[in-house]
């Protein structure tokens, strides 16, 4: 079935077609290129059997030089298609421990329209990921943000490698 | 005046230092005041006329704006700062060749400034000039050899000019540099952690990419402890491992690997390979599935690891995996499982096993609402899905009337899963009612508003069905809703499906003014995309995550080949090659009046939230234009078509030549042109894709034809190329090619094409006899719905009679008998 991957220059434009396809918030490929030329190990796609994009999370750290070193998802989308797979949840899974070992993060943030109960109930039961406050009209069109946040370093520790090979 | 700045007085030079810093912070105007405070004094002084030009750039005056520089270049030609500064406004221009050259120039006169040795270094990047690359990162490390991003720069650039070898060799020499414990880079730099750790997996890359596998893992052992990227260093410790053969080794590496991500093919894969296995080979799979059974064990919650098993296993193992996947996918209520199953089904028993597999499911679950190893009776759900797949299946054989009956029974069965709205509307597309699809779609759309997918597929649906409008009100639904002009907000989010696919629905409704607009959207998109990388040739190598730019730049090498603008481009060729030819008939086509009822619509520019500019700053967002042309008459009405679609030529040539249509479109360009030997080329190039390719011999017996009727082509060069293809082709003719592929509607239908072309009675009266055959039965399977639907348009354009266009109408409805196109 769908296979989990690092995401790569070429993956950009199914990327950004994917977000196009599914979501109103949208970017330039410019941003898209500077993801992955400013944190590449954190962005990862869903990939299919015939090779096609379906999914990808789009993530970086934040870049507030007053706050800790937090990582946050920019974007996350899966294609409607491929429900069902816990494909959005491997790639968070896969973005997050990326966040801890390659940044330290402590930290991961993201926002999420309070009417979209389906990713809410994603962040929050598969995911747990806690509300930490709410964003007034964070949304082009006005609607209110949870800003949810999550705990990293419960989740990993660094692990001790064998250099015995 | 040729005095340099430094020989101005006090004040002057102090107003010149003062307009550079203005230029840095983009004040632009004031920059502008300020040279022109200089220039009252000292009217013609040569550098301050040339900073003036560049501020005028930045204001939109581009005609003074190089007037002037050029005045300035004049009266001080060897002035670094008025060739730098050509430079940088050649360079805003984008226009990167001209803009080197100034650099060059700038660099005779100061020929140790760092800001134009980089700046050089960034254009000849993107120009792709890799040697000279290597030269001017040269100098830069010559000058300063300690700074880090120069030298890495350096390396990179060798790299690039496939010296590995030189490349390793630069960065072992400076490496102390960042690596020592008494670095200067290392105090008060929050990215030091990480600009080590990718130096050494960078260092180590190069050392795989030279072959030392043995250096490069001993290397990797030693660096660990400064690594950040763990996932890259256990991957390239697996890869390292496996490249030296010790599999046992490379496996339990793999081991890790899978552990962390147990959905990787590749990491599934490359374990394999350390069991000496190949999932490929036959007599390796009883093997292969025994481990895979054992991951499974592992892992039992990997959609990779339930899937591969299906991909090699055959006979009683396929079925008992199919069966395991299936039940558990069907109960699960996965709505993909058939597209992923439909991998297998270039395997015509695996297809026709699964039919049985599920066509059993139904049944049993019919009767006894059970499966053979339910413990209770299933969720109603699973005989839904059951149906959902084997209305998919029939689908996929073409059996689009039994697809729509279990379509109707699941919807009946679940009329609110939007899912099945979806595959239904596809099955009438295939099918050919596309009116019929787009309404099933459109009704599927309305059950969740707040999708933003099935509106995608809803305004797909309604472009497929030349609803322009409709399309269009339906898609505005999700662009946000304070962008003042809707549509712009569109082509600025770079949204290719929307205008590749509205470009063609204008095409069918025979607008090429506005289809070409379209097209020229795409096209403007992808140069965007290639453009985009400039900022990063300096960013990328400040920020080491040099791994991921050299990864950008091979994606960049490659970006036109995408298939959105490769569809563009030869749409767009085509519309302008019928332009020309409807021009050179004496009807030339006529751009389609605007909607006057529609208000043109406006915007003010402002920076949209999720854009990151990386060089935009304060006062640099200009206005959006008002469409100042919405029907495509500037395309219509251009008097060089060719020139045009050659531009497209071009570019598919450079980037896309091993795909055919490249070459197909390439040759109606030349041909019309007279270019003769590089409508030859696209011959050839066609050929050494595909000598059988179905428009090759038609191509032949028109370049033959041309050349025959064009006196102004000389005699010796015209017996040449004539020879070059008796040679290759013989006596071609399309009669006998379409004989000798007599089975083959591709054939028929590039056949006829041909003869169009050629013209005059007989030829025409030929491709009228082929294409009214085009639906008959000795073309079987090779009738798909694209190709009757391609014939159909022919005989339309050709002058077909009625009853001869119904004739067709009528045996193209008995292969397709719901299609509403006949």
């Amino acid at each position: 079935m769908i296979t989990i991957r690092q995401a790569r220059a070429s993956d950009e434009i199914a990327m950004q077609n994917c977000n196009l396809t599914n979501l109103p918030e949208n970017y330039h490929m410019k941003y898209y290129l500077y993801h992955l030329a400013t944190w590449p190990e954190l962005s990862f796609v869903a990939e299919n059997e015939q090779g096609r994009v379906v999914g990808y999370v789009l993530a970086k750290m934040n870049e507030d030089m007053t706050e800790p070193l937090d990582g946050h998802i920019t974007s996350l989308s899966v294609m409607r298609s491929y429900r069902r797979l816990g494909i959005a949840e491997r790639l968070m899974n896969q973005a997050q421990r990326a966040m801890f070992e390659v940044f330290d993060a402590k930290f991961v943030s993201l926002h999420v329209r309070i009417s979209n109960i389906a990713a809410f109930s994603l962040y929050r039961n598969t995911l747990s990921f806690d509300i930490d406050h709410t964003e007034p009209k964070y949304y082009a069109d006005g609607e209110d943000a949870y800003s949810m946040k999550k705990d990293l370093t419960a989740l990993y520790s660094l692990e001790q490698e064998n250099l015995d090979f | 005046m040729s005095l340099t700045v430094s020989e101005l007085p006090h004040k002057e030079q102090a107003l010149f230092r003062a307009a550079l810093k203005l230029y840095e912070v983009k004040q632009f105007k004031k920059g502008l005041k300020t040279c022109d405070q200089i220039l009252k004094k000292y009217s013609s002084h040569g550098e301050t006329l040339a900073v003036k030009g560049m501020f005028l750039a930045h204001l939109d005056r581009k005609e003074e704006a190089y007037e002037t520089i050029k005045r300035g270049i004049e009266i001080s030609p060897k002035s670094s700062i008025s060739w730098h500064v050509y430079g940088i406004v050649c360079r805003f221009d984008e226009n990167y060749e001209e803009a080197a050259r100034c650099y060059e120039e700038a660099l005779k006169a100061d020929s140790e400034n760092p800001t134009i040795l980089r700046e050089l270094g960034q254009l000849y990047t993107q120009l792709r000039q890799y040697q000279k690359l290597v030269e001017v990162r040269s100098r830069i490390v010559k000058i300063d050899s300690s700074t880090p991003h120069y030298w890495l720069g350096l390396a990179v650039a060798h790299q690039l000019t496939g010296r590995n070898d030189l490349a390793l060799k630069v960065i072992s020499t400076h490496e102390h540099i960042l690596l020592d414990e008494s670095s200067p880079f290392k105090a008060n730099n929050s990215s030091y952690k990480g600009d080590v750790s990718e130096l050494l997996m960078y260092k180590n890359w190069l050392m795989e990419l030279n072959g030392d596998y043995q250096t490069a893992l001993d290397n990797l052992k030693e660096v660990r402890p400064r690594v950040t990227d763990v996932t890259a260093w256990k991957e390239q410790k697996a890869k390292l491992l496996l490249k030296l053969d010790r599999k046992e080794a490379a496996a339990s590496a793999y081991q890790d690997l899978i552990q962390r991500n147990p959905d990787s093919n590749t990491y599934i894969c490359g374990y394999l390979s350390c069991n000496g296995l190949d999932i490929s080979r036959p007599e390796d799979k009883d093997a292969v599935l025994e481990i895979i059974k054992g991951l499974q064990q592992q892992f039992p919650k990997s959609n990779a690891l339930k899937f591969l098993p299906l991909t090699f296993c055959n006979g009683d193992d396929f079925v008992k995996e199919a069966d395991k996947l299936a039940k558990f996918s069907l109960r699960k209520g996965i709505p993909s499982l058939f597209t992923s199953m439909k991998t297998l089904y270039t395997d015509k028993v695996k297809g026709e096993t699964l039919g049985k597999l599920f066509e059993g499911y139904s049944s049993q679950l019919c009767a006894t609402k059970r499966l053979d190893d339910s413990t209770d009776d299933e969720s109603l759900s699973v005989s839904t899905w059951c149906m959902f797949y084997l209305a998919q299946h029939a689908d996929y054989y073409g059996n689009y009337e039994r697809a729509l009956q279990l379509m109707e029974a699941a919807i009946n069965a679940s009329p609110d899963t939007v899912d099945l709205y979806m595959v239904k509307a596809k099955i009438l597309k295939h099918a050919g009612d596309i009116r019929g699809a787009r309404d099933v779609m459109d009704f599927g759309r309305q059950k969740d508003l707040n999708d933003r997918f099935i509106n995608t597929r809803t305004v797909k649906y309604m472009l497929r069905n030349n609803e322009v409008d409709d399309a269009e009100k339906t898609i505005v639904l999700f662009v946000r809703d304070d962008a003042e002009h809707m549509i712009q907000e569109i082509v600025d989010t770079q949204t290719i499906w929307y205008m590749r696919e509205r470009g063609h629905a204008y095409r069918r409704l025979d607008d090429i003014g506005r289809a070409l607009k379209h097209f020229h959207q795409v096209s403007h998109s992808f140069e965007t995309y290639h453009k985009d990388q400039y900022d990063f040739h300096t960013y990328a190598i400040r920020k080491f995550t040099i791994r991921a730019y050299i990864d950008i730049l091979e994606w960049e090498d490659q970006v036109f080949t995408h298939p959105v603008y490769v569809d563009s481009a030869v749409a767009a060729i085509s519309c302008y090659v019928d332009l020309h030819d409807r021009k050179a008939a004496g009807s030339p086509f006529a751009p389609i009046s605007v909607d006057t009822s529609k208000k043109p619509m406006t915007r003010n520019g402002t920076a949209k939230s999720g854009q990151h500019n990386l060089s935009a700053g304060v006062g640099e967002s200009k206005p959006a234009a008002v469409d100042a042309d919405p029907n495509g008459s500037a395309f219509v009405m251009a008097d060089n078509h060719l020139e045009k679609a050659l531009k497209f030529v071009e570019v598919l040539e450079r980037s896309v030549g091993s795909q055919p249509e490249t070459h197909v479109s390439a040759f109606e360009v030349h041909l019309r042109m007279k270019k003769y030997f590089l409508a030859l080329k696209s011959i050839n190039s066609l050929r050494a894709i595909d000598d059988n390719h179905p428009s090759l011999v038609p191509m032949v017996v028109r370049i033959n034809t041309a050349l025959d009727a064009d006196d102004s082509f000389a005699a010796p060069m015209k017996a040449a190329l004539k020879g070059q293809l008796t040679k290759v082709f013989g006596d071609a003719s399309i009669a006998k090619t379409i004989e000798e592929n007599s089975k083959y509607l591709p054939f028929a239908l590039a056949g006829a094409k041909g003869l169009i072309c050629l013209g005059g009675d007989t030829n025409i009266a030929q491709a009228k006899g082929l294409l009214v055959q085009a639906a008959s039965e000795r073309y079987g399977a090779t009738r798909t719905l694209k190709s009757l639907i391609e014939a159909r348009d022919l005989l339309a354009n050709v002058g077909a009679s009625e009853s001869e266009r119904s004739t067709f109408a009528a045996s193209a409805k008995k292969v397709f008998s719901l299609a509403t196109c006949f």
